[in-house]
């Protein structure tokens, strides 16, 4: 099993939580938010996937993006306010294909690890 | 908050994988919040992960109970680097005034979100009172 991390760890630890959560007039009180948003780390066979539970929203109203090798999310709607989260990635990520889902107000995102190229065997002849 | 500690495979349950055979089992209290409407009162509850067949409501006399169990998206060969204390469960115990009729409780649960609406009591509902005539 690979124990890998995409990123240094360090990194990781420090993790960006909320950079900005407004609130915006709502008729009825939201839930008390939580310090930070719950989230979770998995290294798998072909990769990683990162887990964040993001109640109250629709897939519509999240914006993930890449951006100087951080993965940005935002999520935003009337009643829960902005929640924008930032998570620094390392170059064994494969960036052209992430893949991300939305369940039950939890936000799956599948990281591949950039294949590796094997290295070219040449002969090279004596002249 | 309630918070418990226990293997996930005890005597009485089988994990389906190894990702859950590892978990200890975490129960939490969720966010929620409360606020009056024109019948009553709406309660709405954070249960992110959790799918409508998992989750338990009860109610006796004024108390309300709600138990939910998260799933669990990790596959058999995923392993756990790190959490942020993420819950296995969630476990919500209120007390609610006398004046709510809890049997006219109704839930609807969206996108990771429990919203419970309960009405007043018929009699406790503000209502005129005429004067009858002489």
């Amino acid at each position: 099993m690979r124990n890998i991390l995409p990123w240094n760890q360090g990194i990781f630890a420090d993790i960006n939580t909320i950079l900005n959560r407004t609130l915006s007039q709502i008729d009825t009180p939201v839930p008390t938010p939580s310090a930070t948003e719950k989230h979770a780390l998995y290294s798998t066979p072909q990769g990683w996937a990162l887990r964040v539970d993001l109640p109250g929203y629709e897939k519509s109203e999240i914006t993930i993006s890449l951006e100087d090798n951080a993965l940005k999310l935002s999520a935003a709607n009337e009643n829960r306010g902005t929640t924008d989260l930032s998570f620094a990635l390392g170059d064994e990520v494969e960036t052209t294909d992430i893949n991300a889902k939305l369940t039950n107000g939890v936000l799956e995102i599948l990281l591949p690890k950039k294949e590796e190229v094997a290295p070219e065997n040449k002969t090279i002849a004596v002249q | 908050m309630n918070q418990e500690n226990q293997t996930c495979c005890g005597n009485d349950t089988q994990c389906e994988n190894t990702a859950q055979a590892d978990r200890p089992q975490i129960i939490v209290k969720p966010a929620f919040s409360t606020s009056k409407t024109q019948t009553g009162v709406k309660i709405i509850i954070d249960l992110p992960g959790v799918s409508k067949d998992k989750i338990n409501i009860k109610s006796e006399e004024t108390r309300l109970s709600i138990k939910a169990e998260k799933t669990e998206l990790a596959q058999p060969d995923w392993q756990l680097i790190s959490d942020s204390d993420i819950a296995t469960d969630y476990e919500l115990n209120l007390e609610l005034t006398a004046d709510l009729d809890l049997s006219t409780t109704a839930a609807k649960l969206e996108k990771g979100v429990l919203t419970l609406g309960i009405n007043k009591h018929e009699k406790s509902l503000p209502r005129e009172i005429t004067i009858s005539d002489e």
